[in-house]
C-alpha cells in the first residue's frame, strides 16, 4: 500500500514540476536560514551543559551596597572561609587569570593565554577530563605545578607524554621551572569557564601583593580579585545556604556589611549575568529571543507557502481522490497518502537546506558577530531539531490539505462541479496577508532601526563630533606636552589637548558623593580626567565659572568642574567656589553625552591630571586629515621612537558605539528579504494556479465585453486589498515592538509614518510585479478555448 | 444585417488540411430567428463563433451592417460584444463566484452603466423571469433550466441586437428546454435577432428558418411554419 502512495506522490510531483520546484526552493531557503539561527540558539543555550555537576556548582557574586553594582570578584580568603564554615559546601576554589605567562619552546618564549591560577579542587568542580588514565587529585598543590590543556601539551611537547616533564617559564618578570603534573582535554567552546593551563594560586597572590605593596592579599577581605566557585553537596538547599551567608557576612565584614555575597548557579552564568561586572563570557538572552522569533517567522512563511500551493494544486487532485473513494478507499488512508506526499517534499528539501546552511554559516557568523561553530557535543541536538522542524513543516502543511481534500464529496468531484472556493480562497488570502504582514513589519522595523542609527550618529552630543582625531599615547608617557606643542605648530591643527580618555568614553569610573542638602543620600558621580584646553578642543561650553587654566597654579591638584546634572542631583546652589571632596568647584559645563546614547547623561566631575594622560585629542581643519596623519606620525616618531603610532577618528569611535544596531538592521533587512523571497515564490505559484482556475471565468467575461485591462485590474484589485490590509496591520505590531526596542536608548528618534509608507510601497511593487506576469497572460486567453464544452 | 460569403475554416496539419467550414454563404436579416442544425462536428459551433467574433475565418468575407467584421481591432471587437451581440451557452457558463444578481449585472458594468440604472435593469429582468427570490443564490444552487434563464437574462440585459445561442437546451430536460425556447421565441417577437445552434429537431422548429450543416457545408436552408407574416408584428 505504501509503495502505491509513494509512487503516486512521486508521479504527482513529476507532473507538477513548477509547483514542486517553487515549494522546494522556498522551503529550502527558509529551512537553511532557520537552521543557521537554530545553530546559534542551540549553541547559546548549551553553555555550561558540559559540566556534569552543573546543578551543584555555584559562583559567588559580590554586591556592593554603595555602588549598587554586582561584581564577580571576591576576596581570596572567601573560598576557604566558606568551606570551613558550611558543611554543605564540599569544594571551594578561587581562580584568577594569570597575565603574561610565557613558556619556553626551543629557546623561544611563547605566550600562553588563558592561564588560570587556582587550587587542585578545580578538577572536582568542573568537568575537566584528564588525558590518559591519570588521577585528577592534588595536581596543583605543588607551587611549581602546571597542568596543560591537550592543545598546549601538544604544542610544547610534540609527540611526547608531557606528564612529569619540566618546562621553563617566564612569569612576574622572572624565570621559573614548572613541572607538568597533568594534561586535560581541551575545554569545549560552550563553557564559560575557559583555561589553557592551570597554575598554583600562590603566583597570583604574590603578584597582587607586589602591585599593591602589601603582604596580606590572601587574607584581606577587601581585596576583591578572585572568582570563587563552590560545589554544594547534592542534598543541600542553596536557598537555605543563602540565608546563612548573611550571618557569615556580619561575622567577617562587620556589623553593617557593605558587600553582600550571593550564589549564582553555573547554568545561569552565561545568560543570567547582564548586571554582573567582570563576568567573563556573557550571552544576550534578548538576542536569542529575537533570533528565535525571526526563525519562527521564516518557517511560518515557508509553511504557509506550502499550504497555499498544496491546496491550490490539490484542486487538480480532486478527481483522483474521488475515484479512489469510489473504489472503496477509507478517508484515513487518503489522509495518510496526502500527508506522505507533503512530508516527502519536506524531507527532500532537508539535504538541500543543510547544504545551503553550511554555505551560509561563515557569512552568518560575521553578521551575528559571533563564531557560529558546529560544536561536536551538540550535534545530536542539531540533527534532532532540524529533523523535527522539517517533519513538522511537512506534517503541519500536509494536515490541512489532506483534511480538506479527503472531505470532498465523491459525487461533486466526479460530476465535475467546480469547487465553490469562497472559504478556501479566504483561508489562502489570510495566509498571504500574514506573510505580507511579517514582511511589512520587518521592513518597517529595519527602517526604524536604521533611522535610530542615523539619529545616534548625527545627534549633537554636546561636544564636537567631527574632524577630531585621537592619538593614543599609551601608559605613563611623560613627553606628551612636548608632543602636543609640536602638533599644534601645524597650521591645519585648530586645537589639541591631552586627556585620560577621549569622548565618547567607553569606560566609566564612579565614586559615591553625599548630597549637599541631605548627606545621608549618596549620589553616584562619574569622573573624567583631562588636561588643559581639552574642554575647548571638544567644544564643551562652560556655563558658570571658568575652564581650567594654566594661570591658576592650583588647578592641577585641587580644582574641579561639574556638569549640570551633577549640580542638580547633588543639590548644590551657587556651585562655583564651593568645596567638594577636598577640591574647589571652579565651573559648571553644559551637559553632554559622555557615553553612547543608550545611557542618560550621568552626574560628572571633571578633574585635571598630568599622570594619566593617555590620549591626545586633535581638532583639525575639515578635509585636511590625509595631510595631517603623516605629520602626526612623523612628530610621534620624534617624540616617542619606542612606541607604536596609533590613532582613531572620532567619527569611527562614534560609529563603533552603535555597531550592534547597524548589525541588527542588516540582519533584519536580510531576513526581510528572505521572507519576501519566500512569500513572493508562494504568491507567484498561487497566482499561476488562480489564473489557471479562472480561465473559464475570464473567457466568459471577455465574451461579455470585458477588455484585457479590466481583467488585469481585477487580479490586481484583490492583491491590492491584501497588501493594504497587511501593511495596515503591520503598523500597530511594528510600533509595539519597536517602541520597546527604542526604550534601550535614553535618547531616541520617533517612529515616523513614512517608514510604513515605504514598507507598503515595497510590498506593493513586489506583489504587483509578481501578479502582473500571470494576469497579463490570463488576460490574453482565447475565450473559444476557455469555453469549449466537453 | 449579417452577411457571410464563401467562409472557409480549416486547420492545417502536417500533410492535410481539415475543413471545418467550406464555402459557407449566409445572410441573416434583422428580426430573424435562425436555427443551425447538424450532427456533431459539422461546424455549427465554429460558424456561430465566427459570427460572434470569437473566432476568425480562414478565408471569405464577413460583414455586419455592410461593414467588414474581419481583422477588427481588439477595441472594436470588445465594442461589438458590449453593445451589439450577446451569447448563451450549453454549459450556461455562469461565474460560480458570483450570485445570480451579480452574474446578470456583469455586462452592464462593462458597458459602463451607472449603478442605480443597473439596479433598476437587473430588477426588471429578474421580475420578468420570476427569479427575484433567487437573486442572492449562487449558480450551483439552481436547477439547469434556472441557470440557463440567468444565462439568458445576462445575455439580453445589455439590449443587444443579436443573440447567439450555442445549444442552449443541450443540457436540459425537455420541459425546461421548451421553457427556454419559448423565452427565446418571445424575445424574437420583441424584435431581437437570434441565431441558435441545436441538435434537437423539435427545438429547431421554434426558429423561423433552419439551416442544415453537414461536414462544414450548408445542405439546406428552409423556412419553418413559424415564419409566417401573421406572426411578425
Amino acid at each position: 500500500m505504501f509503495r502505491n502512495y509513494f509512487k503516486t506522490a512521486f508521479r504527482f510531483l513529476k507532473q507538477n514540476k513548477l509547483f514542486a520546484a517553487i515549494n522546494v526552493i522556498g522551503l529550502s531557503i527558509a529551512l537553511a536560514a532557520s537552521f543557521i539561527i537554530l545553530l546559534f540558539v542551540i549553541n547559546e543555550l548549551s553553555y555550561n551543559q558540559v559540566h556534569k555537576n552543573k546543578k551543584q556548582v555555584y559562583r559567588v557574586l559580590n554586591y556592593y551596597v554603595d555602588f549598587k553594582g554586582t561584581n564577580s570578584y571576591t576576596p581570596y580568603i572567601l573560598a576557604s572561609a566558606l568551606k570551613e564554615e558550611f558543611p554543605q559546601i564540599k569544594k571551594a576554589v578561587r581562580c584568577r587569570n594569570v597575565n603574561g605567562l610565557k613558556l619556553k619552546l626551543n629557546n623561544e618564549l611563547i605566550n600562553v593565554w588563558n592561564a588560570v591560577a587556582t587550587n587542585s579542587e578545580i578538577f572536582d568542580i568542573f568537568t575537566l577530563p584528564m588525558v590518559g588514565n591519570q588521577s585528577n587529585q592534588k595536581l596543583l598543590d605543588d607551587p611549581n605545578a602546571i597542568v596543560l590543556s591537550r592543545d598546549e601539551a601538544e604544542k610544547f611537547f610534540p609527540q611526547q607524554n608531557a606528564v612529569g616533564k619540566e618546562i621553563t617559564g617566564y612569569l612576574n618578570n622572572q624565570e621559573h621551572i614548572f613541572i607538568v603534573k597533568g594534561v586535560f582535554e581541551n575545554i569545549p567552546p560552550n563553557s564559560t569557564f575557559q583555561a589553557q593551563c592551570f597554575l598554583n594560586n600562590q603566583w597570583k597572590v604574590d603578584d597582587i601583593n607586589k602591585s599593591f605593596n602589601i603582604t596580606n592579599a590572601d587574607v584581606d577581605w577587601d581585596k576583591d580579585f578572585w572568582i570563587t566557585w563552590v560545589l554544594l553537596s547534592e542534598d543541600s538547599n542553596p536557598k537555605d545556604l543563602q540565608k546563612q551567608i548573611h550571618a557569615f557576612e556580619i561575622k567577617h565584614l562587620g556589623e553593617k556589611p557593605l558587600k553582600i555575597y550571593s550564589l549564582q548557579n553555573l547554568s545561569d552564568v552565561y545568560l543570567g549575568s547582564e548586571q554582573v561586572m567582570n563576568s567573563g563570557m556573557k550571552g544576550n538572552i534578548n538576542n536569542i529571543r529575537l533570533f528565535l522569533a525571526i526563525a519562527i517567522l521564516i518557517v511560518l512563511v515557508a509553511a504557509f507557502n506550502f499550504i497555499i500551493l498544496s491546496t491550490a494544486v490539490s484542486t487538480g487532485r480532486a478527481k483522483e481522490i474521488g475515484i479512489r473513494k469510489t473504489n472503496g478507499a477509507p478517508i484515513n488512508s487518503l489522509r495518510i497518502q496526502l500527508l506522505i506526499e507533503s512530508v516527502l517534499i519536506s524531507v527532500m528539501v532537508l539535504p538541500i537546506a543543510l547544504i545551503l546552511a553550511k554555505i551560509g554559516l561563515p557569512y552568518a557568523g560575521q553578521l551575528f558577530q559571533t563564531k557560529l561553530e558546529i560544536i561536536p557535543s551538540n550535534i545530536v541536538f542539531y540533527c534532532l531539531i532540524y529533523l523535527c522542524l522539517t517533519l513538522f513543516i511537512g506534517l503541519a502543511s500536509g494536515i490541512y490539505t489532506s483534511a480538506y481534500l479527503s472531505r470532498l464529496k465523491v459525487m461533486d468531484v466526479l460530476r465535475n462541479t467546480p469547487m465553490s472556493g469562497k472559504s478556501k480562497q479566504f483561508f489562502r488570502s489570510s495566509l498571504i496577508v500574514i506573510q505580507l504582514l511579517i514582511f511589512c513589519s520587518f521592513v518597517a522595523s529595519t527602517l526604524i532601526i536604521r533611522s535610530q542609527y542615523q539619529y545616534a550618529l548625527n545627534k549633537d552630543p554636546g561636544y564636537i563630533n567631527k574632524n577630531i582625531v585621537l592619538v593614543d599615547l599609551g601608559r605613563d608617557f611623560k613627553g606628551y606636552s612636548a608632543y602636543i606643542n609640536s602638533v599644534k605648530s601645524n597650521p591645519n591643527v585648530i586645537m589639541a589637548a591631552g586627556t585620560m580618555e577621549g569622548l565618547p568614553m567607553m569606560s566609566s569610573m564612579a565614586s559615591m558623593i553625599s548630597n549637599f542638602q541631605d548627606n545621608t543620600q549618596k549620589v553616584k558621580v562619574e569622573g573624567m580626567a583631562i588636561d588643559f584646553n581639552f574642554l575647548k578642543t571638544m567644544g564643551i561650553s562652560v556655563i558658570q565659572g571658568r575652564d581650567f587654566s594654566e594661570e591658576f597654579g592650583s588647578d592641577m591638584t585641587n580644582s574641579m568642574i561639574l556638569n549640570e546634572s551633577a549640580v542638580k542631583q547633588l543639590s548644590i546652589t551657587d556651585p562655583v567656589g564651593k568645596k567638594m571632596e577636598s577640591s574647589v568647584i571652579i565651573g559648571v559645563v553644559k551637559d553632554f553625552n559622555l557615553h553612547s546614547l543608550h545611557t542618560d547623561i550621568p552626574p560628572l566631575m571633571i578633574n585635571m591630571t598630568d599622570r594619566y594622560i593617555e590620549q591626545v585629542a586633535i581638532r583639525y581643519q575639515p578635509g585636511t586629515l590625509s595631510q595631517l596623519i603623516p605629520f602626526l606620525e612623523k612628530e610621534w616618531e620624534k617624540a616617542a621612537p619606542d612606541r607604536p603610532f596609533s590613532y582613531s577618528r572620532i567619527e569611527d569611535i562614534i560609529e563603533s558605539l552603535y555597531s550592534s544596531e547597524k548589525n541588527l538592521s542588516t540582519i533584519v533587512t536580510l531576513f526581510a528579504l528572505f521572507t519576501l523571497l519566500i512569500s513572493s515564490f508562494g504568491l507567484f505559484g498561487l497566482t499561476l494556479f488562480i489564473a489557471r482556475s479562472r480561465t473559464k471565468e475570464i473567457g466568459i467575461k471577455k465574451v461579455f465585453g470585458s477588455t484585457g485591462k479590466t481583467i488585469i485590474y481585477s487580479f490586481l484589485k484583490g492583491n491590492l486589498l491584501m497588501v493594504l490590509f497587511a501593511s495596515l496591520l503591520s503598523v500597530p505590531i511594528t510600533i509595539y515592538f519597536m517602541t520597546r526596542w527604542l526604550d534601550n536608548f535614553s535618547y531616541h528618534t520617533t517612529i515616523s509614518w513614512w517608514v510604513f509608507a515605504i514598507a507598503f510601497g515595497v510590498v506593493a511593487v513586489v506583489v504587483f510585479s509578481t501578479v502582473l506576469i500571470h494576469s497579463f497572460r490570463a488576460s490574453r486567453i482565447n475565450p473559444v478555448e476557455a469555453l469549449r464544452y466537453e | 444585417m449579417i452577411h457571410l460569403s464563401n467562409i472557409d475554416k480549416y486547420y492545417d496539419s502536417k500533410f492535410q488540411r481539415t475543413f471545418v467550414l467550406k464555402a459557407v454563404n449566409l445572410e441573416v436579416k434583422e428580426g430573424e430567428f435562425v436555427s443551425i442544425m447538424g450532427p456533431s462536428g459539422s461546424g455549427k459551433s465554429t460558424l456561430l463563433n465566427i459570427i460572434g467574433l470569437l473566432d476568425a475565418p480562414s478565408a471569405g468575407e464577413y460583414s455586419l451592417y455592410e461593414k467588414s467584421a474581419l481583422d477588427l481591432k481588439e477595441k472594436d471587437r470588445v465594442a461589438y460584444h458590449r453593445n451589439f451581440m450577446s451569447f448563451i451557452f450549453q454549459a450556461y457558463h455562469l461565474i460560480e463566484e458570483m450570485t445570480v444578481y451579480e452574474n446578470i449585472e456583469t455586462p452592464l458594468i462593462y458597458k459602463g452603466v451607472k449603478s442605480r440604472d443597473r439596479q433598476a435593469m437587473v430588477a426588471e429582468l429578474l421580475d420578468r423571469f420570476n427569479m427575484v427570490a433567487k437573486k442572492d443564490l449562487f449558480p450551483q444552487q439552481l436547477s439547469g433550466g434556472q441557470q440557463q434563464l440567468v444565462g439568458i437574462a445576462r445575455a439580453i440585459i445589455g439590449k443587444p441586437k443579436l443573440l447567439l445561442a450555442d445549444e442552449p437546451t443541450g443540457n436540459l430536460q425537455s420541459v425546461q428546454g421548451e421553457m427556454i425556447m419559448e423565452t427565446l421565441q418571445e424575445l424574437n417577437r420583441e424584435g431581437m435577432t437570434i441565431i441558435q445552434v441545436t441538435h434537437n429537431e423539435l427545438f429547431a422548429q421554434y426558429g423561423k428558418r433552419v439551416i442544415r450543416l453537414e461536414d462544414g457545408i450548408v445542405r439546406g436552408d428552409i423556412s419553418t411554419k413559424n415564419n409566417q407574416p401573421a406572426m411578425v408584428k
